[in-house]
């Protein structure tokens, strides 16, 4: 009860971060990579940038799903320890942005879209790409969402 | 030295760290955010929804067709401008939203405007052409860009045309035939 208490505590300011790209342009992975440097400098909120999904609290996924990316988000998704956030970041990660169109006949046959398609998605920024500012007001937003989970 | 000078530097100036959550972002005076529409300026020419490459302008028909919506869906734009571009009166122009966020995608607060559309129809065949004002936008443009001699005459023309739906104003174009002679 009192290591739960502990342990939520110090989880409370330390949401450690994942990065996934699963397909597009490459652009809002390069604006979250942005929201790492020293400019912008997410870990001024103790965010921690890790590349394994196991260690990861904040998923931020970037880029629309394609037919080939499906299996590995979903695995990617079922390797994250409970609770988790994940973050659609980018117009193509919230709806399929450039990629596919309103109109179905419109869009790429091997694009399926956003990635709510696939996995539950906690909060979505848009933008083209978003600015690491909204990456950041994401990113404590999740920080929040991840608190009440741990609740 | 040189280190030193760095040094002094670095105690002097503020850190490269933006202040973000505590003050705003600075925006560059060109930053494109999801475009925004005024409806006072619009001639219903559409162009927007039909040039938008997501399909994230678009009209709509509600209530059977009773009203028009232009809806702008900040969920599929990606502020290329190409609608910013292409609009003939400026209707449309880019915000300077640069965070928006939402926990469903039902919270993104849409761009929609009910439009106002008066169809003209065509005195044939009674389908409808398209809106008052963007005939009548195109009449003032002829009016002031062609030279005063083939003005009256083109706009003339341009009456008779304009209330015609496409298929009507080719019919009418073969009976009239396309020698120069006949339209000038």
């Amino acid at each position: 009860m009192v290591l739960n208490a502990l342990f939520r505590w110090a989880f409370r300011r330390s949401p450690w971060v994942g990065l996934l790209q699963v397909g597009g342009c490459n652009g809002c992975t390069i604006e979250v990579v942005d929201a790492l440097t020293p400019r912008f400098d997410i870990e001024r909120f103790g965010a921690v940038y890790k590349s394994t999904p196991r260690h990861v609290d904040i998923l931020l996924v970037t880029g629309c799903v394609t037919v080939g990316s499906v299996n590995f988000l979903k695995r990617i998704y079922d390797q994250i320890p409970d609770p988790k956030v994940i973050v659609a970041v980018g117009t193509c990660a919230v709806s399929g942005g450039i990629f596919t169109n309103r109109a179905e006949s419109a869009s790429s046959y091997a694009v399926l879209g956003g990635i709510d398609r696939v996995i539950p998605v906690d909060i979505y920024v848009a933008g083209c790409p978003p600015k690491p500012e909204a990456i950041i007001d994401a990113l404590l937003e999740a920080a929040k969402l991840l608190a009440e989970k741990r609740q | 030295m040189k280190l030193l000078k760095e040094i002094l530097r670095a105690l002097t100036r503020p850190p490269v760290t933006t202040q973000y959550p505590a003050k705003p972002a600075s925006l560059p005076p060109s930053f494109r955010g999801p475009p925004d529409f005024d409806d006072a300026r619009c001639i219903r020419c559409f162009a927007c929804s039909s040039v938008c490459p997501t399909g994230a302008c678009y009209v709509q028909d509600i209530s059977d067709g009773e009203r028009t919506v232009l809806i702008i869906d900040y969920t599929r734009c990606i502020s290329c401008g190409r609608c910013v571009t292409i609009c003939p009166t400026d209707a449309l122009h880019h915000t300077r939203e640069y965070s928006l966020l939402a926990s469903r995608k039902t919270l993104y607060t849409l761009s929609s405007t009910e439009v106002d559309v008066r169809f003209i129809r065509c005195t044939e065949c009674n389908q409808p052409i398209t809106d008052v004002s963007h005939i009548r936008f195109i009449a003032d443009r002829l009016s002031e860009n062609l030279p005063e001699e083939v003005r009256d005459r083109a706009l003339e023309d341009f009456k008779r045309f304009s209330s015609l739906c496409p298929a009507c104003r080719t019919k009418l174009a073969r009976k009239l035939g396309t020698s120069p002679e006949k339209w000038c």
